[in-house]
């Protein structure tokens, strides 16, 4: 039975009397790590000298109580050995048992020689990692987030503990003002998702990357044709322009056209209208980063109770047309089959609900969008690979023909709209589902 | 021996008015998972609300439940915050949420919470009376069988499960007075799963029944909204015995030996490409699984064996772990060509084309193999299988097969066309996951069938 919550502050469970003073050892956990997003729960476990851990040696905590302290009392046999975990529920297997990173430390008490002994039992961003396979052999040295096999909690008191999100640091802004842009608060989160269903190591958000990125400028909307006709008389290159065979293609002189996100160009082409304009494109940390507002872990750029198809087609421009000019149909009218009055093809900017995080808007749909980086699954070690080990503003270029882009678009359905999707388009097509915006650097 | 003391071991809290409320729930506890409990039935999460009587939220707190030690879970509510305030306690599983975050008049920060599906979800409202001198005790206990019974918010009066989800009571009833220092956690009667009864036909395996759960919150639409979009939700399955792979040549021509007299696949035509692939030849081995052929051949093949195609819900159940929601059969790591038999066609990432022997994937130390918790072969790879139900959306009346929100063994059969599940050896890896739904037009090389036979008494 547990007693730990005080609504209006009716009970005192906090700063509360010293411990009993029965011999035992007060174990003080915290963190650095910002909470929720690097793990929302803290399981404490006891092992005996052989390992196995009784039902009543487990205990579940809320990592927003952290710091926190527990007593743990002896038994006949050795001192026991301790397991203290900082993981995300959300991403636990059917077993319960986490399936992603975790913060976790395997250590031995020290022995116990009378009275209450205070110790230390700090969870650091430098161990965040997999699991160790032995659950009772080496564990990460919280001080290097070194392996080591024999880690024994070291006596202190609680104030020595990290703060709650520390190792974070406050979010730098952005200097001046943009117009037309947004700053993305720079942050140390999570690129990709432990809970996605797989569709091939193209397309895959896996293994989670752990990036650290500065902050950065990025435009409230896709380019539109109007911006774009003002770069292409500066000299820039314009984009395949709407006809009867590419009858979602946007760039046109119409004015009706003026709103419309363009599409129809190659990365290069994009990358030089942002340059043009003194910018350049995101990268796909950044454009993730944007998307899923770092420490949310949401599903969609936009926060959205109702999942429902009908709630989704009318927060996004989503399923609103087939591609004519594939070889193979690809797309779905599927949005305006549920409601009709749904206009085809990608939408003018500034009409949508598709309003996400620092109000970036259309992340999830109307158009999918290029990024700076060249392809290269998650899984590979070429840009990417193993996932605990801290990437500073990554972006990935090899020799790869595929660019990625992010984002949903009005050809499909949700399934891009997930801010951790990615999907590798040809550098050189000019597709009609592809757009861009730009971003320059915060600092 | 050793135990835990818990946060602290403080001195008695001071005695202001207050309730405490003790929260506790009848089903089942990680720490109580074994081989013969129903994974579906494990509430890792309690998230709590303090309502105020005009239902703002005061307060919210979410809690990990692992082990008995966490139950019942006990707050104290203070009297100052008025006559009387509404506690919305949901239990849920974490895996199995989103997360989100709500606001409260505590804070002016939002909270980060996770957001339960409610089909997964036990949602209880609770009406509290906040005494004006002293403490008192309340205690709940939320039950299993109100999962994906939500809580009804008129206008007045708030109605909620508290143990039959048929007849929802207020929110003032159900509530014991006094303390609570036991759990009831596991004493739910569908935790347990239900082993087969009988003899097992031959070549067929053992599928545990019980509670389980359909769908999968985490597979999101594609095209298809209809077909794709699977809501989750709660099933409660009898045991049965399953086709240990695909019906095959050899079990057909074993039916052919006796009197059948239905209808048969089509021919393999050697000179016309699309019927290249058909496996029902006089030529073809005994190990190849038959393809090419309607629902009515498929269901005619399994009727004449004693059995019947497996409906959308017990397949399900068999390739996904019985509520374990496995992404494959093995789990959820991306199948290579070794693992099961797909991505044979032109560009679809796998050497060699057509089908293959039944059961040729079946793992190694250095490859996972295409094989189910229950021993079953080809459930992801060989050949796409073909149920007894009708396509239509998971919101037909069919999977609401009683006033509660647990579906009992669904059949969700219709005129519309049929539904088969699982990859087959001509898809790539995108298609393979087993969530993915798609209907069935017309006899295809890549869509085959299993059988499945009854297990009770």
């Amino acid at each position: 039975m547990r007693q730990l919550w005080c609504v209006a502050a009716a009970l005192a469970c906090s700063g509360c009397a010293e411990a009993e003073q029965r011999p035992q050892w007060l174990v003080h956990i915290g963190t650095d790590a910002t909470v929720p997003a690097f793990g929302d729960r803290v399981r404490v476990e006891l092992a005996a000298a052989d390992g196995t851990v009784c039902a009543e040696c487990q205990r579940t905590f809320e990592a927003s109580e952290l710091p926190l302290s527990f007593g743990i009392e002896p038994g006949d046999s050795d001192p026991p050995r301790v397991r203290i975990t900082l993981y995300r529920s959300a991403v636990t297997d059917s077993e319960g048992e986490p399936a992603g990173p975790v913060i976790e430390l395997l250590a031995n008490l020290p022995a116990l020689s009378g009275g209450t002994v205070s110790l230390l039992a700090p969870l650091r961003m430098a161990c965040f990692g997999p699991r160790s396979d032995d659950a009772f052999g080496e564990s990460c040295e919280p001080s290097t987030g070194d392996r080591r096999a024999d880690l024994v909690l070291e006596e202190g008191s609680a104030s020595e503990l990290p703060a709650t999100g520390s190792f974070d640091g406050e979010p730098p802004a952005c200097r001046g003002a943009e117009e037309g842009m947004v700053c993305v608060p720079g942050a140390v989160f999570l690129m990709g998702s432990a809970t996605y269903v797989p569709l091939g190591v193209e397309f895959d958000p896996a293994p989670e990357q752990l990036v650290r990125l500065p902050s950065v400028w990025l435009d409230t909307d896709e380019m539109t044709v109007a911006g774009m006709r003002e770069l292409v008389a500066n000299g820039v290159d314009a984009p395949v322009a709407r006809d009867d065979s590419h009858p979602y293609c946007t760039y046109s002189d119409a004015s009706e056209s003026d709103e419309l996100p363009v599409n129809c160009l190659s990365r290069r082409a994009a990358e030089k209208a942002c340059e043009k304009l003194g910018k350049r494109l995101p990268t796909e940390a950044e454009w993730e980063l944007a998307a899923s507002g770092s420490r949310l872990d949401a599903p969609y750029p936009w926060p959205l109770a109702d999942t429902s198809n009908a709630s989704l087609c009318a927060q996004a421009v989503l399923a609103r047309g087939t591609n004519a000019n594939a070889q193979e149909r690809q797309g779905s009218r599927a949005c305006i089959f549920l409601e009709s009055d749904l206009a085809e093809g990608p939408q003018p900017v500034s009409t949508t609900r598709d309003e996400g995080h620092f109000g970036l808007r259309n992340l999830g749909g109307n158009l999918a969008e290029w990024v700076a980086d060249d392809h290269s699954p998650l899984a590979s070690d070429a840009c990417w690979g193993e996932q605990n080990e801290l990437r500073e503003n990554p972006v990935c270029v090899t020799a790869s023909l595929d660019g990625v882009t992010k984002g949903g678009d009005y050809l499909f359905f949700t399934y891009n709209s997930h801010s951790f999707y990615r999907r590798p388009i040809p550098k050189t097509a000019e597709v009609e589902f592809v757009g861009f915006r730009c971003a320059k650097d915060g600092q | 021996m050793l135990a835990l003391l818990g946060v602290g071991a403080c001195a008695e809290p001071e005695a202001r008015p207050q309730v405490v409320v003790h929260v506790d729930m009848d089903m089942l506890l990680l720490s109580q998972l074994d081989e013969t409990k129903s994974q579906a039935a494990v509430f890792d999460t309690l998230r709590i609300e303090v309502l105020a009587a005009d239902r703002t939220v005061l307060d919210v707190r979410q809690v990990g439940i692992g082990s008995t030690e966490d139950l019942p879970y006990s707050f104290g509510i203070a009297s100052e915050l008025g006559d009387s305030v509404h506690v919305r306690v949901r239990a849920f599983r974490a895996a199995l949420a989103t997360a989100g975050q709500t606001l409260t008049s505590a804070s002016p920060d939002p909270v980060a919470v996770l957001d339960p599906l409610g089909p997964l979800t036990v949602d209880r409202v609770l009406t509290l009376s906040l005494p004006s001198a002293g403490v008192e005790h309340v205690s709940v206990v939320l039950r299993g069988e109100c999962v994906g019974s939500p809580p009804s918010f008129g206008d007045a009066d708030i109605s909620t499960c508290a143990d039959d989800p048929a007849t929802k009571v207020s929110s003032t009833s159900g509530i014991e007075p006094g303390e609570k220092t036991e759990t009831d956690a596991g004493a739910w009667w569908r935790v347990s799963t239900l082993p087969c009864v009988g003899e097992a036909p031959a070549a067929t395996r053992c599928v545990p029944g019980g509670l389980s759960i359909i769908g999968d919150p985490l597979f999101v639409a594609r095209n298809e909204l209809e077909y794709d979009a699977i809501p989750a939700r709660m099933t409660f399955l009898d045991p049965m015995f399953m086709d240990e792979t695909e019906m095959t040549l050899g079990m057909l021509r074993e039916v052919m030996d006796g009197d059948y007299a239905g209808p048969l696949p089509d021919p393999k035509e050697p000179d016309d490409g699309s019927d290249q692939f058909c496996t029902f030849d006089p030529a073809t081995a005994d190990d190849l699984p038959i393809n090419c052929l309607t629902e009515e051949t498929a269901g005619a093949l399994c009727a004449a064996r004693g059995g019947s195609l497996p409906t959308e819900a017990q397949w399900d159940h068999a390739a996904r772990g019985r509520g374990g929601r496995r992404v494959f059969p093995w789990g959820s790591e991306l199948p290579d060509c070794c693992t099961a038999a797909f991505g044979r066609s032109q560009g679809a990432g796998c050497d060699g084309a057509g089908p293959v022997a039944v059961g040729t994937h079946r793992g190694s130390d250095t490859c996972e193999g295409d094989v189910s918790r229950d021993g079953i072969a080809d459930l992801a790879g060989s050949l796409a299988e073909l149920t007894r139900d009708s396509i239509g959306s998971y919101d037909d009346a069919c999977w609401h097969t009683s006033a509660s929100g647990i579906s009992e063994n669904p059949r969700c059969e219709g005129d519309n066309l049929s539904i088969a599940r699982g990859g087959s050896w001509a898809m790539p890896v995108g298609d393979m996951p087993l969530p993915i739904r798609r209907s069935f037009s017309s006899s295809d090389a890549g869509y085959g069938f299993r059988c499945v036979f009854e297990a009770v008494p």
